[in-house]
C-alpha cells in the first residue's frame, strides 16, 4: 500500500473578481513508503496547496488524498491536527520558527503537539543537524542555514512518516543548499519517512532519484483543465 | 478592594470599640461628639454634667435596674498632645474593655492612688512620649498642646497598660480629682465630670433609656455608641459609592487594556499562530493559551493588587491608629476578598475571548507566506 495515493484532487479560491478560480487539478499521484520524490515547477503554480491539502491544512473540493490508508479529505480538523502532529513533517522555505523561542524550545514545541516532550530526542535532533552548540540560541543569533537545519530537526523530531518540504533551499546560499538537501534526504533515509519535495530549483530537482514536473502533474496548467 | 476593606474594616472596629461600653451620658448637644469625645478621645469635649450624676441614676428605680455601671470622665487636660483622662480606679480593677479581658498593666507598676497626682498610660501613648515608670511629667491646659499652657501640678507614672488595640490605648490615665483640681481649673465646676461612661445589664434598656434622657429630659444627652458610630459612617455612604464607581471603571478600563494588547498582539502573531496550527496544534488548544495568558495577566494583577492593599492598608491602619488608637485587622477574612479577585479573573477570562476568536480564526494557508 503507497504511503500517500492522490486521485482527482480539486482545489479552488475566490477569485478577487467574484467566483472560484481553480488552481488546483490533480488526476493521480502516489509516494511509497520510504521514497524520495521531488516536484518541480515555477513559482506560484499551486505546489503549496498542494502540499496544504496533503498535510492537512486546507481540504480539497473535491478527490481523494488516502495517507497511510486513511482519507483526509472529509476527516475532523482534530483528526487532521493530530495526523500533522505525529505522523506529517513540514518544512518551508522561510523556516517558520519561533523567533521568542530558542532552538530547543522550537524543536520541542513540536513535541508537544505530538506525544509529549521529550528534550533528549529534541537535543539528540539538534545534534544530528550539527547544532549542538547552538540548543539555547534564538533563531535571529543563527545563520540562514542554521535556521533551516533547525527547521529540519523540528519536521522531524517526531519521527514522521512522510516529510513535507516546500522550496526548503529557496533562501539558501549554493553550498548550504547542497548541505541542505543532503541532510533532510539523509535524516528520511534513517528514520524511513517518505519525502515529497518542492522545488523550482533544477539542480536539486536533479539530486533526486525521483521527480516529476507539477506542469504534467497539474491539470490546470497543463492545459488539459480550464481554470473555473 | 482597599477602599472596600477598609470602609467596612473601619465601620465595624469603630462600631465595636466601644471599650466596653454600651452607652455615654454627657451635656446636652450632638450624640456624635459625646461619643467621639468620650470614647474615642477625639473632638472637644461638649461641657460637664454634675458630679452627682451617677448617684442620680442610682437613685431612680428606672435607671438602677437598666444601668450596671456607671464609670465617670473628666478631660480637659493634655500631655504633649496626648489626653489625661480622669477616671476612677473602677475601671481598671472591674470593667472589661472587651468580653473576659480587663485593663492589665505591662511590666512593673500599679494603678494609680485615686487621692495621688498618679498616672497610668496607655501603652501607644507611653511608647510616643517614652514615658516610663516612674516619670514624672507636668500636664497642659486643654485638649490640645500648647507649649506655654503647661500646669504646675507634677504626676508620676505609676504604670503602662498593656496593648488593647482599642482608643484607651492612646491616653493617659489619671484620678478623677486630678483634673477636676488641676491648678489653674475653675473652682466651680471642680465637681464636675465630663461624661459617664455606661454599662447598661441589658441592651434592651436603650429603648428606654434614648427617650428619657434626649427625649423627655433636658439636661443630658445619652448616646448609645454602636448606632451612633453606624450612623456616622452612613453619613459618608455617597463617597463610598463614588469610589465603588471608580473601582469598577478601573477594573474595566484594566480588562480593556489587557484586551486591546492582546487582540493587537495576537493579530501580529497571526503568521505564529498559523505556525503552531501547521505543527499540529488545535484550535482549541490556542484558544485555551489566549484565554490562559489574559487570565494568567489578570491573576498577577490579582497579586499585584493584594500587594498594594496590603501596603495601603497597613498605612492607612498606622494613620488610624495613631489618631485614633483603634487597631484595625488587615488579615480579618472579608467577603470582598473573595468576589475581588474572582470579578478580575472573570473580566481576564471576558478580555481574552476576542484575542481567542482571532487565534480560533486564524486562516493556517494565507498565514504561512510565501507560496509556491
Amino acid at each position: 500500500m503507497p504511503l500517500l495515493e492522490i486521485k482527482d484532487l480539486v482545489k479552488s479560491y475566490p477569485s478577487p473578481e467574484g467566483g472560484m478560480l481553480k488552481v488546483l487539478d490533480v488526476t493521480d499521484f502516489s509516494l511509497e513508503e520510504g521514497a524520495m520524490v521531488a516536484i518541480h515547477g515555477e513559482s506560484g503554480g499551486g505546489k503549496t496547496t498542494f502540499l496544504h491539502l496533503i498535510a492537512g491544512i486546507l481540504q480539497p473540493d473535491s478527490g481523494s488524498i488516502l495517507f497511510e490508508g486513511r482519507e483526509l479529505a472529509g476527516m475532523p480538523e482534530f483528526e487532521r491536527d493530530r495526523l500533522r502532529a505525529t505522523s506529517i513533517g513540514y518544512i518551508f522555505q522561510t523556516f517558520n520558527l519561533l523567533q521568542g523561542f530558542t532552538c530547543l524550545e522550537n524543536v520541542l514545541l513540536a513535541m508537544g503537539f505530538a506525544d509529549g516532550l521529550d528534550e533528549g530526542r529534541a537535543r539528540e535532533m539538534l545534534v544530528r543537524v550539527d547544532l549542538a552548540n547552538r540548543l539555547d540560541h534564538f533563531p535571529r543569533q543563527l545563520s540562514i542555514g542554521q535556521q533551516q537545519r533547525v527547521a529540519v530537526a523540528r519536521a522531524l523530531v517526531n519521527k514522521p512518516s512522510l516529510v513535507l518540504a516546500d522550496e526548503p533551499t529557496g533562501n539558501l546560499d549554493p553550498v548550504n543548499k547542497d548541505l541542505a538537501v543532503e541532510l533532510i534526504k539523509g535524516i528520511c533515509k534513517e528514520n524511513g519517512a517518505g519525502l515529497l519535495l518542492v522545488s523550482h530549483d533544477p539542480k536539486v530537482v536533479s539530486e533526486f532519484p525521483s521527480s516529476v514536473s507539477w506542469e504534467t502533474m497539474n491539470n490546470i496548467l497543463a492545459g488539459k483543465d480550464e481554470p473555473a | 478592594m482597599s477602599v472596600w476593606v477598609l470602609r467596612a474594616q473601619a465601620e465595624n472596629t469603630f462600631a465595636n470599640s466601644n471599650c466596653g461600653f454600651d452607652a455615654v451620658l454627657g451635656p446636652r448637644g450632638s450624640q456624635l461628639q459625646l461619643v467621639l469625645n468620650s470614647i474615642f478621645h477625639l473632638e472637644a469635649s461638649p461641657g460637664t454634667i454634675p458630679g452627682n450624676t451617677a448617684a442620680m441614676l442610682k437613685r431612680n428605680p428606672l435607671t438602677r435596674n437598666a444601668v450596671k455601671d456607671a464609670i465617670p470622665i473628666a478631660v480637659g487636660d493634655n500631655y504633649k498632645g496626648y489626653r489625661l483622662v480622669g477616671t476612677t480606679s473602677a475601671i481598671f480593677e472591674s470593667h472589661e474593655y472587651a468580653e473576659g479581658k480587663k485593663f492589665c498593666l505591662a511590666g512593673q507598676g500599679s494603678w494609680f492612688d485615686e487621692g495621688k497626682k498618679e498616672a497610668v498610660a496607655g501603652s501607644f501613648a507611653a511608647g510616643k512620649l517614652g514615658l516610663e515608670v516612674g516619670d514624672t511629667f507636668k500636664p497642659y491646659h486643654g485638649l490640645t498642646y500648647v507649649e506655654t499652657s503647661q500646669h504646675e501640678d507634677v504626676y508620676t507614672l505609676v504604670g503602662i497598660l498593656e496593648s488593647t488595640g482599642t482608643p484607651a490605648d492612646r491616653v493617659i490615665w489619671i484620678p478623677l480629682k486630678g483634673i477636676q483640681t488641676m491648678d489653674g481649673h475653675r473652682d466651680d465646676l471642680q465637681d464636675d465630670i465630663s461624661a459617664l461612661l455606661i454599662t447598661l445589664r441589658s441592651k434592651k434598656a436603650i429603648v428606654m433609656l434614648d427617650p428619657m434622657f434626649n427625649k423627655q429630659g433636658k439636661d443630658f444627652t445619652f448616646a448609645s455608641i454602636t448606632p451612633v458610630m453606624t450612623q456616622f459612617f452612613q453619613k459618608f455612604s455617597w463617597f463610598e459609592k463614588v469610589l465603588e464607581l471608580v473601582a469598577y471603571l478601573v477594573g474595566i478600563s484594566a480588562a480593556a487594556s489587557v484586551l486591546a494588547i492582546l487582540y493587537n498582539i495576537l493579530n501580529e502573531k497571526r503568521r505564529e499562530i498559523a505556525i503552531l496550527r501547521s505543527l499540529g496544534a488545535r484550535r482549541g488548544t490556542l484558544v485555551s493559551i489566549v484565554i490562559l495568558q489574559s487570565t494568567g495577566i489578570a491573576f498577577l494583577g490579582v497579586l499585584l493588587s493584594f500587594g498594594f492593599y496590603f501596603i495601603v492598608a497597613s498605612a492607612a491602619t498606622g494613620i488610624i491608629r495613631e489618631q485614633t488608637g483603634v487597631v484595625l485587622d488587615l488579615f480579618k477574612f472579608q467577603e470582598v476578598f473573595i468576589w475581588v479577585p474572582a470579578g478580575m479573573l472573570a473580566l481576564g477570562v471576558i478580555s481574552g475571548i476576542m484575542p481567542a476568536v482571532v487565534a480560533y480564526s486564524t486562516e493556517v494557508s494565507r498565514n504561512l507566506a510565501p507560496t509556491s
